[in-house]
C-alpha cells in the first residue's frame, strides 16, 4: 500500500506535528565532544510515518533522546536547536512539563523490550500504570482497557496474558507489549527506535505489519527509526538519510529510492544484497565510518567518498533542494561551486 | 566436483536438567533432529532459518565443540564420530570458524600479528621469519596494511576485526570454513566489503563455505546452495535459483516473502506476507510437520504424519506432503488445501 503523500502535504503545509530546527546534541567525553547530533532539521507532519535511516552510531537514537529530552546529562547536552512539537518548543519546556507529554502525547518503543518493560510487574498492570499516569480512570476500567488494547495489538488470549510477566513472553508478543504501553494513551507521535532489529523475519513482518495498520486506524504519526532500507521502502512516505550526525538527503521515499541525489545514499542501495536482483558483487564504501570527536572537515563523507573533489573538504555543503521536496547535502548539486574547482 | 562434508541424520539433543547433585532429565531441547546434506568442495552452502532453529549447533557439532547425539559427519569421506581424538586433530586443522561477533573473538590482549600467527605456533614448527610473512600475506588477502599487525584489537573498527577474524581463519590454509552469522552484525557498507572478500578469497583458495546466517538477501548473494532450517529441521534444500526462485516449502516461500527489499514500487506490488503465529519451542514441537500451526496449507494429515524431504528433481528437497499440490496453487496462496484441519 502506498501512503497518502497528498494528506500530510495539504492541510498542514505551516503547521507541522514535529518541527526540528538546527538540533546539535553532543556528548562531553574524555576524548573530547562527541557530535552525535550536529545540526539536523527536519518535520514530521500528521499522518506520516518517518524513516531515519542510517548506520550504526550516525546520531539515530541520539536524536530520539533528544526529542524526549531524554539524553543522559552528563555527559549528553543538547546544545542548540529548536524541537518545535504542536507549534511549541520542547527544549524550553520544565521536567515536570516535559513528563506529561512522554508518553502521552509522544511515546517510544525501543529495540530491546526487556530493558523497557519492567521484569517483576504483570504486563496488564504496566499499560494500566500508563494510563493512569496520564488520565485518571479508575483501576477496574484501566485494566479493561489494557485487556482490550492487547487484543488490538495481536496478542491472543489477552486476559490471560495481561496476567503474566515479561520473561514468559516471546520477543514477539514483547514488543506488542511496548506498542500496546506506548499507545494507550492515544499519542501524536510515537517514537519506534529499531522495534524490530532483534526479531526474527516473520515477526518482524507482524509487527511492521501492525504498525501499519495503527498508522491506517489512528491519528498516530510514527517516527521509525532503523538501519534497514527495505522496512524503510515498506513502511515510511518520507525519509531522512544520516550520516555522522548530520542528515545528508531528505525526501519523499519513492523520490530518494529512484532518484537517490546524495553519494553516500547511492552507494547504500547498491551495498545492500538483495533477494530481487542479481548482483555479481556488492559496491563497498572504502573506509570506516568517522569518528564523532574529530569528523571530517567540509563534507563529512568526503575521505570516502568516490566524487569527492578539494572544495569538498573545505566547505560544509547546505542542503539544497534538488528536486521539489527532496534535498541533498552535496555541492555536486551547487553547480557554481562545483564548476568552479 | 567432490564432497567435501557430508551430514547424516544428524542429531543433538541437549537434556534439560533439574536438581545440581542428582541430576533429573526432564526433556530435551531437539536442536538438530536428524539432519543430512552435503558440501561440495569449492562451494558455498548457505543454511538459513529463524533464531533457534539449530543452525549454530551444526556449525559446532562439525567442528567438534558440541558431540553429536547420534548421526555421521563426514569430512573428505572420513567419519569424525568414529575417530580418535588425535586423528580428529589433524582433521580439525582443515576447518576453521569465523563467529558474529569481532569483538569478543579475538583475545584483547594480544596483537594481531600473534593473533594470526597462533595457529601457526600451535600446530606446526615454522620459523618465526616465515610465520611473519605469512601474516603479512594474509593481511594483504583480507585488505589490512603491514603496520596493522602490531596493533591490538580495539584499534580496529568492527569490519577490520571481522578480517582480522578472517585472516586467522586462514592461518592453516583450510579447506573448508564455517561462518557463523560472520556478517550480521556489521553495518551495510562495511558487510558489502566483507562479503566481497569472503567471495574473493573462495576463487583465488578453492574454499569450501559453510555460510551460517538468517539473513536471507546476504546468503542468497553469497551461496551455491541453500538449506532452511526449521526447529531442528531442514524442511528444504537445493540450489540457490531453486530455493530463491521457486521455493517449494511453504516455511521458505513464507520466509522469502516476509522480507522487505529497498524498492518501493516492488513492496507495494508484493507487500509483507504475514505468517500467523510464533516459532513454536523445540522442546515440545508441534505433532507432525512441525510448521503446520503456521502453515497456510496445513491439513489433518501434516498435524499427524511427519513429512520426509523428497528430491523434487535436480536435488532440489523439501519436507512437505503437499509440494505439487501447492506448486499448482501457488498463485492463490492462503487457500487451505481440501481436507483442511
Ligand atoms: N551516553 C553517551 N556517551 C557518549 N557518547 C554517546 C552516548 N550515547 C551515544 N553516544 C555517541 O553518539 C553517537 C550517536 O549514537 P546513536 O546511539 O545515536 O547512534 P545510532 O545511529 O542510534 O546507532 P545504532 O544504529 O548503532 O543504534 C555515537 O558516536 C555514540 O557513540
Ligand atoms: N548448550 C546448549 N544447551 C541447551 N540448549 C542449547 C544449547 N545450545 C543451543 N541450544 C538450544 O538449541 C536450539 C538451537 O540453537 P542454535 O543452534 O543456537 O540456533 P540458531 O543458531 O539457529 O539460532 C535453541 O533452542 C537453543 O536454545
Ligand atoms: S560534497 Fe563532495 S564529498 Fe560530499 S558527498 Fe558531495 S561530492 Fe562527495
Ligand atoms: S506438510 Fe503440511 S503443514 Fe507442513 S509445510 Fe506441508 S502443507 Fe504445511
Ligand atoms: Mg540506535
Ligand atoms: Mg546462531
Amino acid at each position: 500500500m502506498t501512503l497518502d503523500l497528498e494528506y500530510s502535504e495539504k492541510g498542514m503545509q505551516h503547521n507541522h506535528l514535529l518541527e526540528i530546527v538546527d538540533l546539535k546534541t553532543y556528548f562531553f567525553t574524555k576524548r573530547g565532544a562527541v557530535k552525535a547530533v550536529d545540526g539536523i532539521s527536519f518535520t514530521i507532519d500528521a499522518g506520516d510515518v518517518f524513516g531515519l535511516v542510517g548506520e550504526s552510531g550516525c546520531g539515530k537514537s541520539v536524536t530520539a533522546l533528544s526529542i524526549l529530552r531524554l539524553v543522559p546529562d552528563p555527559p549528553g547536552k543538547i546544545v542548540s536547536g529548536q524541537v518545535i512539537f504542536e507549534g511549541e518548543d520542547l527544549l524550553q519546556k520544565s521536567e515536570e512539563e516535559m513528563r506529561s507529554i512522554r508518553g502521552a502525547k509522544i511515546s517510544m518503543i525501543f529495540q530491546d523490550p526487556l530493558t523497557s518493560l519492567d521484569p517483576i510487574v504483570r504486563v496488564g498492570e504496566q499499560i494500566v500504570e500508563a494510563i493512569r499516569t496520564h488520565t485518571n480512570m479508575n483501576p477496574q476500567k484501566a485494566w479493561e482497557k489494557a485487556v482490550k488494547i492487547l487484543t488490538e495489538v495481536g496478542i491472543p488470549d489477552a486476559e490471560i496474558r495481561a496476567k503474566q510477566y515479561p520473561f514468559q513472553l516471546s520477543g514477539g508478543m514483547r514488543q506488542r507489549v511496548m506498542i500496546a504501553i506506548a499507545l494507550v494513551t492515544e499519542p501524536r507521535l510515537l517514537i519506534a527506535d529499531e522495534p524490530t532489529t532483534n526479531l526474527d523475519v516473520t515477526i518482524q513482518a507482524q509487527i511492521l505489519t501492525l504498525l501499519k495498520e495503527i498508522k491506517a486506524k489512528t491519528q498516530t504519526s510514527i517516527l521509525f527509526i532503523t538501519h534497514n532500507l527495505g522496512i524503510v521502502a515498506w513502511l515510511c512516505n518520507k525519509l531522512a538519510v544520516m550520516y555522522a550526525g548530520k542528515i545528508v538527503e531528505y525526501g519523499a521515499t519513492k523520490s530518494v529510492f529512484s532518484n537517490p541525489l546524495h553519494p553516500y545514499t547511492t552507494l547504500l542501495l547498491k551495498a545492500v544484497p538483495r533477494l530481487d536482483i542479481k548482483k555479481e558483487m556488492l559496491e563497498s564504501i572504502e573506509g570506516d565510518v568517522p569518528d564523532l570527536v574529530n569528523p571530517p572537515s567540509g563534507c563529512r563523507f568526503h575521505p570516502r567518498c568516490p566524487y569527492a573533489k578539494k572544495i569538498c573538504s573545505i566547505i560544509q555543503p547546505p542542503m539544497i533542494e534538488v528536486e521539489e521536496g527532496h534535498y541533498a547535502s552535496c555541492l555536486i548539486y551547487d553547480k557554481e561551486k562545483w564548476r568552479s574547482v | 566436483m567432490s564432497i567435501i562434508l557430508q551430514i547424516k541424520d544428524l542429531k543433538k539433543y541437549f537434556p534439560i536438567t533439574k536438581g545440581v547433585i542428582l541430576k533429573k532429565t526432564l526433556g530435551y531441547v531437539k536442536a538438530v533432529d536428524g539432519v543430512s546434506f552435503s558440501i561440495e568442495r569449492g562451494e558455498t552452502f548457505g543454511l538459513v532459518g529463524e533464531s533457534g532453529s539449530g543452525k549454530s549447533t551444526i556449525g559446532r557439532l562439525i567442528v567438534g565443540l558440541l558431540q553429536p547425539t547420534s548421526g555421521s559427519i563426514f569430512f573428505d569421506k572420513v567419519d569424525l564420530t568414529k575417530i580418535n581424538k588425535k586423528e580428529f586433530q589433524n582433521i580439525r586443522r582443515r576447518m576453521s570458524m569465523i563467529f558474529q561477533d569481532p569483538f569478543t573473538s579475538l583475545d584483547p590482549r594480544k596483537n594481531v600479528m600473534q593473533i594470526i600467527a597462533e595457529p601457526l605456533i600451535i600446530h606446526t614448527d615454522m620459523e618465526r621469519k616465515k610465520r611473519e610473512e605469512i601474516v603479512y600475506q594474509l593481511l594483504e588477502r583480507v585488505g589490512l596494511r603491514q603496520e596493522d599487525a602490531f596493533k591490538y584489537p580495539h584499534q580496529f573498527s568492527g569490519g577490520q576485526r571481522q578480517r582480522i577474524a578472517i585472516a586467522r581463519a586462514l592461518t592453516l590454509s583450510p579447506d573448508l570454513i564455517i561462518a557463523d552469522e560472520a556478517v550480521s552484525a556489521l553495518d551495510v557498507s562495511v558487510q558489502a566489503k566483507i562479503i566481497n572478500i569472503l567471495m574473493s578469497l573462495q576463487k583465488d583458495l578453492n574454499l569450501t563455505y559453510l555460510f551460517i546466517a538468517h539473513d536471507l538477501s546476504v546468503v542468497c548473494h553469497i551461496s551455491h546452495k541453500v538449506g532452511v532450517m526449521y526447529l531442528g529441521k531442514l524442511v528444504e534444500v537445493g540450489s540457490k535459483s531453486a530455493i530463491f526462485q521457486d521455493p517449494l516449502h511453504p516455511y521458505t516461500q513464507a520466509l522469502l516473502e516476509a522480507v522487505p527489499v529497498p524498492d518501493p514500487n516492488i513492496m507495494v506490488a508484493k507487500g509483507l506476507m504475514v505468517l500467523k503465529g510464533e516459532i513454536p519451542s523445540p522442546i515440545n514441537p508441534p505433532s507432525g510437520c512441525r510448521f503446520h500451526p503456521r502453515c497456510p496449507y496445513a491439513t489433518k494429515r501434516c498435524t499427524e504424519e511427519e513429512p520426509t524431504l523428497i528430491d523434487n528433481g535436480e536435488n532440489h528437497l523439501a519436507a512437505c506432503h503437499y509440494t505439487d499440490e501447492i506448486k499448482s496453487k501457488r498463485k492463490i496462496i492462503k487457500q487451505p488445501l481440501k481436507d483442511s484441519a
